[in-house]
């Protein structure tokens, strides 16, 4: 290498130094001599030992001296003629040059001088070209002859005459020829040397394409150039030109000419002519090139041009379009896939298939958007189509095999219209039921499952439409969790769903999505019947299909019923019909909790909830007072043991002395159970009086002295009405649409969850105004839970958790003064305000708090804070509002 | 003539028209350049005879004349000349010489039977000499030497008897058996100088891994008869056409413009003395730089 390095030096040198001496004796008129300066830098081209590369160095060396000698001729000639003198130096020249011994210097200055006369414009052009190409034969080194030929095409490209037919075919009859002959010495090339070169020849020749393809590119130029009456350029090249340069392709053998030389050929020549040559390009050129060839890259780069084509084709008039334009289009793709058909004989390696028909794909969606009568035609052909026949049946063939069948899934859905159409297709369901891999089908529902979320359209419209889609959800629903290992070792995250299951979060996530689709389904039709009759189709065909993950759609699915059917009952007030298809969504609840009530039973409640207080605002009292009491039973049943849901919920933090914080899941029941029972307003009385009585005996019952006392204040409340319950209003706004499909990963998203729920359920109701009606209030009940509540505080041990236990109920007894209770009177809580301030002392003084750092000391201070605020508050009341003047603080 | 005594006199010959002549330019033995006039077949040749006596003498003579000779001179094993063409014509009578004189002479339309030629072993000179005869003393000579050319106008009208076909295209098919199998063709047999060989190689079989292939003329001459023949070679031209090694199916144009090269016409049997004839050869230099070509003579004439 650098022994080449050195030799290349040398000649670079040689040329410089000959050069410039030409340059001198040009200068001082030397003519002569300066042409013996110029063939002795030519001769430095003669050299064996360089790579294409180096020599280009040579190349462009010499280009450049040849061209000061072309311009001086030029220059010199174009004196003489305005003097008016003897021209006919040139034509001499260009014999005299032909007496250099050597042929590749005698060629270069042939060519030099010849078109350097050509460009005077006086010279008999046509002779001179067929004279310097036909010499050029002389030179049958590859490289040699390879960089002449490109001197010769560089030097005439623009000089080529086209300004009569004559001259025109000449012109194309000389660049199609010197086209040939270069294509030969490049293929010529690959056969040099020894054959343990083979690799680097195949490299070199690479690298020396470009020499050949400008043949090519001028050659679209000229056909472009040329205008004439009769002349259409795309005849002309589906005559004259197509089938000798592809005849010449075909010969060569060579895959590297041909895919280089086909690929040019696509390239540059513009795709109405393509239109012309399809038929031919594809079954006679394409299908007869060298059987290693990849002809699928080539079948690309032809796909790409017609779709770019067509892409731009909207800026095209219709003078630049083929007459025939629509008709050709239309037969594209029959054109393609016969080729297709009969590439398929040849033994087609997998890959190739696969690229091809992912092509074929494009150009369909590309040209025919709604035609999936090709797609039909492919994946019917997939089915068919045996690609194992001489390799056998093996777990890999199958594996690549799929793996194009996934793909070719794949790229419709992404890239067509309506999915609909495109999975309702015969030949793709059964190309996707045969798919072994259960991880691919997995792959393409998900690709069907995110393509329809991103639809801004309603897309599934009837049932047939669910069926459709469903049928590939399925796979996602029915997905076994086996887990792999990954999982198993920690590496990939999962959760556990009950006891035994654990799930990935892709599986989750899928889940999740599903629920969108649901909430997707039609979602701007006003039929709500049937919708709902739609969800329950759904459900009972697919989701219910595994039992084990029902607890994450149907939630989702539970939510979207009640509000349709809060839709359909406030239409149709009391039908039998909405009646039954209450009844009907609570049998779903039931389904759900007979699966997941021993994990799940906290969200089953909330939504039972839901459903109560849709219930109620509809009146259907009977109804909803049945779903309280089964509400109740799951409390019993689930949680009063502790049970009932994931044992995460022990990671939360538990300070027994925030209200917020603290929380078991039974006592938040309570609290959402409450919550809910407060407005509920159509119930009998005797109805209503024990259903809170109940719940406040819960309350009482729960485990821990805090839970006992904070539910029992709570449920004081349910004795004394406030306001008029905001779910009574008929056009409430549907809220909750996006909730409870987040399944609860962790206790601690769920409860922020569930204050969001609880809040935006209030929100809205706020506006409205409130209708005067009967407000149930019982002040005895409200003392009596107040005092219970008291009774349990004081009967802490913890005198902290005591006294801040006293604080919340001062501020509940604050509450219900204002709304009005009479028997909380400013009395009682005088005396609930000096046994805190009592307490608070003594703390001090019995624990000797004085240490900042200490933890009792902090929650010393935070409890007295608390009460400072609370008499803070009392004091403001007074001020502004004129309330609790009695009180002393 | 002698180096101890110069030549009481002067002798010029001066050719009517020399400087108008053309010439032809020859580098002689001494490397020295010298210029001859050019003079054809047929051609009268005129001339100016000056004799000069130097210093005032008076040189008596015993009559002067002027030849026209034609020679072929031989140096193959020792020089010998022959003379195939002889003119004299007397100029003056004896008497002395006193002042310069002048004596115009004439050879009338001179058949040239050859052409000049100067080669390795043989020359083919024409000269005027002129013969100044004295008593005492040998004779005082002075030589000027013409150069004559031979033109044929037109190849049809060769010459040369036993060639019958007229400025035909020659073919030949020459090879190596299973490796190299060519055609060749040269537009004819026949070239002016200033001609050009046109012609075209196709190969037939080509495994032979040919490095170039060129043309070379090589000009023979032939001087005496067999057994003592003496053979001169000299390759007057080589040239280069073909770079690379061809496959079979490719067709090398020739083309070679002679005008630019010293070449002889060809001259077969001059005076049953010599011969000079050139060859065209195809040469093709493989790898190993092994040699095979393919000799055939051509015939070169002069014309116009």
């Amino acid at each position: 290498m650098n022994k080449d390095k050195s030799v290349l030096q040398g000649c670079l040198s040689t040329i410089s130094h000959q050069s410039n001496l030409m340059k001198q004796n040009l200068n001082d008129n030397n003519l002569l001599v300066a042409l013996k300066n110029s063939s002795n830098f030519l001769n430095e081209l003669r050299v064996n030992q360089l790579s294409p590369k180096q020599y280009y160095e040579l190349y462009i060396s010499i280009f450049d001296s040849l061209e000061y000698l072309c311009n001086h001729l030029a220059g010199s000639y174009n004196m003489k003629k305005k003097k008016n003198k003897d021209t006919s130096f040139l034509s001499d020249l260009y014999e005299l040059v032909q007496y250099s011994g050597n042929i590749v210097p005698r060629l270069y200055m042939m060519i030099a001088v010849g078109t350097t006369f050509i460009s005077t414009g006086d010279a008999p052009t046509e002779a001179i070209m067929k004279d310097m190409i036909e010499m050029c034969r002389g030179v049958q080194n590859p490289i040699r002859g390879l960089f002449l030929r490109y001197y010769l095409s560089q030097k005439i490209k623009d000089l080529l005459p086209i300004s009569n037919e004559h001259e025109f075919n000449n012109t194309v009859e000389f660049l199609i020829n010197n086209f040939i002959e270069m294509n030969k010495l490049w293929v010529r090339l690959q056969h040099q040397g020894h054959s343990s070169e083979r690799e680097l020849r195949y490299k070199e020749r690479k690298e020396l394409k470009i020499l050949v393809g400008s043949n090519l590119v001028r050659l679209s130029q000229i056909i472009d150039d040329y205008n004439d009456d009769h002349y259409s350029s795309s005849n002309f090249y589906m005559k004259k030109i197509f089938p000798i340069i592809t005849e010449q392709i075909i010969q060569c053998i060579d895959p590297l000419a041909q895919s280089y030389l086909i690929d040019v050929i696509i390239q540059i020549f513009p795709v109405n002519f393509h239109f012309k040559t399809l038929n031919e390009l594809l079954t006679k050129v394409i299908l007869n090139l060298n059987p290693m060839l990849n002809k699928s890259e080539l079948i690309d780069t032809l796909i790409d041009r017609f779709i770019n084509y067509n892409d731009d084709e909207i800026n095209l008039n219709d003078f630049e379009k083929p007459e025939d334009f629509e008709i050709l289009k239309k037969s594209l793709f029959d054109n393609f896939w016969k080729f297709y058909l009969s590439l398929v004989d040849k033994n087609l390696p997998i890959k190739e298939h696969s690229n091809i028909l992912v092509n074929y794909l494009k150009l369909s969606i590309n040209f025919d958007r709604d035609n999936y009568e090709n797609l039909n035609r492919i994946y019917q052909f997939l089915s068919e189509y045996n690609f194992d026949e001489n390799e056998g049946e093996n777990v890999e063939n199958l594996h690549e095999k799929e793996e194009i069948w996934l793909n070719l899934l794949i790229i419709p859905i992404r890239n067509f219209e309506s999915i609909i159409n495109l999975l309702n297709l015969p030949f793709f369901s059964e190309i996707f039921n045969k798919l072994t891999n259960k991880s691919y089908q997995k792959t393409i529902c998900l690709e069907i499952l995110n393509k329809l979320l991103d639809a801004e359209d309603i897309i599934i419209t009837s049932t047939d439409d669910i069926d459709i889609v469903f049928k590939y959800l399925l796979v996602l629903i029915k997905e076994s969790t086996e887990l792999n290992i990954s999982t198993k070792m920690g590496i990939t995250k999962s959760f556990k769903i009950n006891d035994n299951k654990t799930l990935t979060n892709d599986f989750l996530t899928n889940q999740n999505k599903i629920c969108k689709i649901l909430s997707k389904l039609n979602h701007k039709s006003t039929d709500f019947s049937n919708k709902v009759s739609d969800l329950i189709y759904i459900k009972k065909k697919y989701l219910s299909k595994n039992i084990s993950s029902i607890i994450l759609t149907y939630p989702t699915l539970i939510q979207l019923i009640l509000n349709n059917l809060r839709f359909l009952g406030m239409i149709r007030k009391s039908d039998i019909k909405v009646v039954n298809q209450f009844k009907g969504l609570s049998m779903i609840l039931d389904e759900l909790y007979e699966y997941h009530g021993d994990y799940y039973s906290d969200l089953i409640v909330s939504l039972y909830l839901n459903l109560a207080i849709v219930c109620d605002s509809l009146n259907l009292s009977t109804l909803t007072f049945e779903i309280f009491n089964k509400i109740f039973i799951i409390f019993e049943e689930k949680l009063i043991l502790g049970q009932g849901s994931p044992s995460n919920l022990l990671n939360i933090n538990n300070d027994p002395h925030n209200s917020l914080n603290y929380n078991s899941i039974q006592y938040q029941t309570i609290v959402t159970v409450v919550n809910k029972l407060y407005f509920v307003r159509n119930l009998s009385k005797d109805d209503y009086q024990s259903l809170i009585t109940k719940v406040t005996l819960y309350g009482s019952k729960l485990l821990k002295k805090q839970d006992q006392c904070r539910g029992v204040f709570n449920c004081s409340h349910l004795f004394w009405w406030t306001e008029p319950s905001p779910y009574q209003v008929e056009d409430s706004e549907e809220k909750d649409e996006e909730e409870s499909k987040e399944t609860k990963e962790t206790e601690e998203t769920k409860e922020t969850e569930e204050t969001k729920e609880t809040e935006d359920h209030e929100e809205p109701e706020e506006i409205v105004e409130p209708k005067e009606k009967y407000l149930f209030k019982d002040d005895k009940r409200v003392l009596e839970c107040l005092q219970k509540s008291l009774r349990t505080a004081d009967s802490c041990i913890d005198p902290y958790l005591s006294n801040q236990l006293f604080i919340e109920i001062l501020n509940k007894c604050l509450v219900f003064e204002i709304y009005g209770n009479e028997m909380i009177t400013a009395n009682y809580i005088n005396r609930l305000i000096e046994l805190i301030k009592t307490n608070l002392d003594n703390l001090v003084d019995t624990n000797n708090l004085k240490d900042n750092d200490d933890k009792e000391f902090k929650l010393y201070v935070e409890i007295k804070s608390f009460f400072n605020r609370t008499l803070t508050f009392i004091e403001q009341q007074k001020e502004d509002e004129e309330r609790f003047l009695d009180i002393e603080t | 003539m002698s180096l101890f005594f110069k030549a009481p006199i002067d002798i010029e010959i001066r050719l009517d028209g020399e400087e108008n002549r053309s010439h032809v330019e020859l580098v002689n033995n001494q490397g020295r350049t010298e210029k001859l006039p050019i003079y054809k077949d047929g051609e009268s040749v005129k001339g100016l005879v000056t004799i000069r006596t130097k210093e005032g003498r008076k040189v008596e003579h015993m009559g002067i004349k002027v030849q026209l000779l034609g020679s072929i001179e031989t140096n193959t094993d020792s020089i010998t000349s022959s003379d195939f063409l002889t003119l004299a014509t007397e100029l003056a009578a004896p008497s002395t010489l006193t002042h310069p004189e002048s004596y115009s002479f004439e050879f009338k339309n001179v058949e040239k039977q050859y052409e000049s030629y100067r080669g390795k072993n043989v020359k083919l000179r024409y000269f005027v000499k002129v013969f100044v005869s004295r008593r005492s003393a040998s004779e005082i000579t002075r030589e000027k030497e013409l150069w004559v050319y031979q033109i044929v106008d037109l190849p049809m009208e060769s010459p040369i008897k036993d060639d019958k076909s007229k400025a035909t295209t020659v073919k030949m098919d020459v090879g190596i058996l299973d490796c190299l199998h060519i055609e060749f063709e040269y537009s004819k047999s026949k070239y002016s100088l200033k001609d050009v060989i046109v012609g075209k190689i196709y190969f037939l079989l080509a495994r032979l891994k040919i490095k170039h292939m060129e043309l070379s003329l090589m000009r023979r001459e032939t001087v005496g008869v067999p057994p003592n023949q003496v053979n001169d070679n000299e390759t007057v031209v080589r040239f280069e056409i073909m770079d690379g090694a061809p496959v079979k199916g490719e067709t090398i144009p020739i083309r070679l413009f002679l005008g630019g090269f010293d070449l002889t016409p060809t001259y077969k049997d001059v005076n049953k003395k010599f011969s000079v004839r050139t060859y065209l050869s195809l040469v093709l230099i493989d790898e190993d730089a092994r040699r095979y070509f393919k000799q055939s003579e051509i015939f070169l004439y002069r014309d116009q």
